[in-house]
């Protein structure tokens, strides 16, 4: 048993709070957030948090959007880290032709202003989960690629992996058997991290009116209270709990992405 | 010689991706959806011909080229780029490089002393808590610059703006000036407006350049010619200023030229919060105005900023790192 820090322990609690407010949203929120009613209505037994300029139980909507922000980031993250650690690995060790024309590629994609890239891309796409997903991953697995292949490169000279060459390994089971695990740190903690860059480019995308057509998303909801005038008329109830579960939420992944367990050695051996 | 071939290869990427982003601008219309013609000038335009006078569409068509084959046009598309044409805009009519380069300035207003003071902050916080890591200010200090990055920007604008604008009435609302002033009142009208969206955007700048330079400094810290300097019992401040800085400072230095690539992009949510007329702001409204003329051009101006400053870096780099002379940068 690792022993983790406070900060990890706090992180994943702060994430549990999310995932099941994700999962059982139907079951939780106390209205439909999709139906209308009086708008502006302040926070009260009845709406927790108000209403907003249509008249939709803030509360609600808030829950549901949690739905669409986590499974943005979650499968963003998933997508950038499997392409990212595949090209890393690929390009780290077979090395020569190969990887010169991974690197320049990965070069290529890095340069590349990542956000502007998004937000062109999303404003030609219509504007569906997917579609978001593709933008979001398209620039996002450079660095990945760059920490997977540096370590791999470092792992090929190390002594149990020259006798598996040796020995006659196939170079699949060399690299799933014995590389892959000793990368499972830097690419669980990239891949966290990743989910957390995703949430906040989908939140910038939402705030910008670019988010998922008739989903609601915390994004989304700034985005209204921004554009109807929610922050000259101060209703707090409106734009705090959106900028508040983004804030939190990105928070939870970075505090257990950059946790450090104990550290294993370096690279030993299976 | 070495030097020069490191050189030319960086210059021959930085071309590459130039041309990779007036590729996707060019295949974006036309692999969307829709008669093409229509993305070129303007939904209401297009439906607008379209119901006075159907022919209109195929002059139009003919006029931009759209009947000849893919590459012939792909080829005329990059000559029209090369010579600075990105049409006109669909919201506006204006010509788009004239309305880039007039919302850029304002946006180089914002950008600019951003990157100088959160420079000199950053770099300053970063050396003293790199040196004296795990002391008590740079608990605090590095801890409040990490919870800094867990908040979007725009969040963060928001929340400076209602406590700071709507409430306490420290800073105007938002926008450039109010209007109606002129001279030397314009100006400190304008001051005044900056203000908020510059502290906003100074904090996010100082916080990650602080990161940067209290990383490399516990790293220096480590070394043996460190240790070796502080054993022949010289002070602290001297080995710091003499020993330490020098060698914490080239490659802040190069981070610093990179972020001046990023001077058109960064500002962007803030400067949409804060409706200051910048390029942010402008790719905000041609979002939503569907302006695919606009969009382009600005996506590519970002892109031309970021790859030229890349390459400065680069170039900044083989000049003060001599490894790079001797070919040995592969190894960095």
């Amino acid at each position: 048993m690792k022993k983790f820090s406070f900060s990890f322990y706090l992180g994943l609690a702060i994430l549990l709070f999310f995932l099941v407010m994700a999962l059982f949203a139907p079951r939780l929120s106390p209205c439909d957030p999709y139906d209308f009613g009086r708008p502006y209505l302040k926070p009260s037994p009845e709406h927790l948090l108000g209403t907003n300029d249509v008249g939709q139980d803030i509360l609600s909507e808030i829950i549901y959007g949690s739905r669409v922000s986590l499974s943005i980031g979650l499968v963003s993250a998933l997508v950038v880290t499997v392409i990212g650690a595949s090209v890393g690995m690929i390009s780290g060790y077979y090395g020569g032709r190969c990887d010169s024309i991974l690197m320049k590629i990965t070069s290529i994609a890095m340069a590349i202003p990542s956000l502007p890239m998004t937000i062109v891309l999303v404003a030609y796409l219509d504007a569906s989960i997917w579609n978001l997903i593709i933008a979001i991953c398209i620039t996002a697995w450079t660095s990945t690629a760059r920490i997977v292949r540096s370590r791999v490169i470092s792992l090929k000279e190390q002594p149990f992996i020259k006798i598996e060459k040796t020995l006659g390994g196939k170079t699949g089971y060399i690299l799933f058997r014995h590389i892959l695990p000793n990368l499972s740190d830097i690419v669980f903690t990239r891949g966290i991290l990743s989910v957390s860059s995703a949430m906040l480019t989908e939140a910038s995308l939402s705030f910008l009116g670019l988010g998922v057509l008739g989903q609601k998303s915390w994004g989304g909801t700034l985005h209204y209270a921004y554009i109807r005038n929610g922050l000259l008329n101060n209703y707090y109830w409106w734009y705090l709990p959106p900028i508040l579960c983004i804030s939190l939420s990105v928070l939870g992944f970075m505090l257990v992405g950059s946790a450090k367990p104990a550290r294993k050695g370096e690279s030993k051996g299976c | 010689m070495k030097r020069i071939a490191y050189l030319a290869e960086k210059l021959f990427s930085a071309l590459l991706v130039v041309f990779c982003i007036v590729t996707v601008n060019f295949f974006l219309v036309r692999f969307m959806p829709g008669d093409v013609v229509m993305h070129i000038v303007g939904e209401d335009e297009y439906l607008n011909i379209m119901s006075t006078n159907p022919e209109k569409i195929e002059e139009i068509r003919a006029a931009y080229g759209l009947d000849a084959d893919f590459f012939t046009q792909f080829v005329r598309y990059l000559k029209k780029t090369a010579a600075l044409d990105f049409g006109s805009s669909f919201r506006t009519k204006a010509p788009v490089l004239d309305t880039i380069l007039f919302r850029g300035k304002w946006t180089l207003y914002l950008a600019l002393p951003t990157i100088v003071i959160s420079g000199l902050i950053g770099g300053f916080t970063g050396l003293l808590c790199g040196w004296g890591e795990e002391k008590w200010y740079d608990r605090l200090v590095t801890r409040v610059f990490l919870l800094v990055n867990t908040i979007p920007s725009n969040c963060l604008a928001i929340l400076f703006l209602i406590a700071f604008a709507f409430r306490l009435k420290w800073f105007p609302i938002g926008g450039i000036t109010s209007g109606g002033l002129s001279g030397w009142a314009r100006t400190a009208d304008i001051f005044r407006h900056i203000q908020l969206p510059l502290i906003v955007l100074i904090l996010y700048r100082t916080a990650s350049n602080h990161m940067l330079m209290r990383s490399t400094v516990t790293q220096l810290h480590g070394e043996q010619y460190i240790d070796t300097a502080l054993s022949k019992g010289l002070t602290e401040r001297l080995v710091r200023s003499r020993h330490l800085l020098k060698n914490a400072l080239s490659p802040y230095i190069t981070s610093l030229c990179m972020q001046m690539g990023g001077v058109f992009a960064g500002s962007m949510m803030v400067e949409v919060v804060f409706s200051w007329k910048g390029m942010g702001s402008l790719i905000y409204e041609s979002v939503n105005a569907k302006d695919f003329p606009m969009l382009q051009g600005c996506f590519l101006l970002i892109g031309v900023c970021v790859v030229a400053f890349n390459l400065l870096s680069d170039v900044l780099y083989a000049v003060i790192d001599p490894r790079v002379k001797d070919g040995e940068h592969e190894k960095v």
